[in-house]
């Protein structure tokens, strides 16, 4: 569902640690720093603003490039699944909503959508809150910048 | 073995072929049933091993017999912290079997259901040419000398890969997709033959019917072996795939022989049920 144009940061998610039911309670919530532009096949290409390292100061800098934004691009579905990350419902609710509206069990649109929500996490486009709830979201901020 | 297990409980774990018998259920949060089965020369002293069982459990946690557990089972139940165990067990003395069940009540113990669970669970007459496979959505017929070599539960795909034991390189695969549209960017023939192996070369294409829907059936081959194909043998495989409307599903079987022959045949003991209602999932509150 994603592809990305830029290899992805190393940050872990917070999520793995994280018992089922912790992760199916909490609540995905998109990065508003993040700008969406939307296609007309229903894709969407996000861009993310990424903090510049420390360690990223002439003449390192002059030498290695650095990007202000991470862009990742995801097809209808995973548009839809980020659409669904609104911040009022619970993980457990999107995959409800992603399994009615594909046709799926709850098993099989929780593999997928656990996975895909993952990843959102790991390239800073999505947050969980109410994993533990303060580590995760200043994790995010500090991103933001 | 059969185990009847109510539909909101979608098996985790499952075990190969010559592993210990093992599943294990889950539900949204929880793994609610674990069974596991043995193969046993003598029958089991039952009693003793509750005894057992009870004297390792009484030092530390409160422990009750069940008695009125099906016909064929004993069972004792646990009180722990994070909920209710029942482990209960049953020897089949036809099949030389003890099969034994583990259940985690994390709120409520539904003893109604652990009777109906547990009266449904035991090892199954296997009559006929085929063995009944059913899990993750996909229920398939396969001939009785083809086990399941390999399950992979992916996002939104199953694959299932069968095996007899001679010929080895004789395989079947079936694969059920969830969301069609998704996978699908291209014809059906076209999704076809991207499934082929890189050197495979495409003998034939034709329309084919499975279950009353239109799909596509392709015949490829490609090379074996050197000695196997001085023989003349070759890698044959035939490839079909269709989509279920009413599931909403993307189905493909892939059948590989080693022959002589230009063509093979899927077995006919191979049936793939489709066409099942698509599943209603409950919105918790």
């Amino acid at each position: 569902m994603v592809r990305m144009s830029k290899a992805s940061g190393n940050a872990s998610s917070p999520a793995k640690k994280a018992t089922i039911d912790q992760k199916l309670r909490s609540v995905p919530y998109r990065n508003e720093a993040m700008q969406i532009s939307r296609h007309a096949d229903g894709t969407v290409l996000a861009s993310v603003p990424m903090k510049r390292p420390k360690y990223l100061v002439p003449p390192i800098s002059w030498i290695l490039p650095f990007s202000e934004s991470r862009r990742v691009e995801l097809d209808a579905i995973g548009a839809g699944v980020l659409d669904l990350c609104d911040g009022d419902r619970t993980v457990e609710n999107v995959i409800e909503r992603f399994a009615q509206q594909n046709k799926l069990t709850f098993r099989e649109a929780q593999l997928s959508v656990m996975r895909f929500l993952g990843e959102l996490t790991q390239r800073g486009m999505v947050v969980l809150v109410g994993l533990d709830g303060v580590r995760s979201g200043s994790r995010a901020k500090n991103r933001n910048g | 073995m059969q185990i009847v297990h109510p539909a909101d409980w979608e098996m985790a774990i499952a075990c190969g072929v010559d592993e210990p018998g093992r599943c294990c259920f889950v539900d949204r949060r929880h793994t609610r049933l674990d069974i596991r089965w043995k193969p046993l020369h003598f029958a089991p002293h039952m009693d003793k091993m509750l005894d057992k069982h009870r004297a390792r459990a009484e030092k530390r946690q409160r422990i009750e017999t069940l008695d009125d557990l099906p016909e064929g089972w004993r069972g004792v139940l646990r009180v722990e912290e994070d909920g209710t165990f029942v482990n209960a067990g049953a020897y089949f003395p036809d099949w030389r079997l003890l099969v034994e069940a583990t259940f985690i009540w994390p709120g409520r113990r539904n003893s109604a259901l652990e009777k109906d669970v547990l009266a449904g669970t035991g090892p199954m007459d296997e009559q006929g040419p085929t063995r009944h496979w059913q899990a993750l959505g996909l229920e398939v017929d396969a001939p009785k000398e083809f086990d399941l070599r390999k399950n992979e539960a992916l996002p939104g795909r199953i694959v299932w890969r069968f095996q007899p034991d001679r010929p080895k390189d004789v395989r079947l695969l079936i694969e059920r997709y969830a969301m069609p549209e998704a996978w699908l960017r291209e014809t059906l023939r076209d999704w076809l033959q991207e499934q082929l192996e890189p050197k495979a070369k495409v003998i034939r294409f034709e329309p084919h019917m499975v279950n009353s829907h239109r799909g596509e059936r392709l015949i490829s081959h490609s090379r074996i072996g050197t000695v196997a194909g001085l023989r003349g043998y070759k890698s044959v495989r035939l490839d079909v795939a269709w989509r279920c409307p009413a599931e909403g599903r993307l189905y493909h079987v892939a059948y590989t022989e080693p022959t002589r022959d230009e063509e093979v045949f899927i077995p006919e003991e191979v049936a793939i049920h489709c066409c099942r209602p698509a599943p209603v999932v409950a919105e918790s509150s």
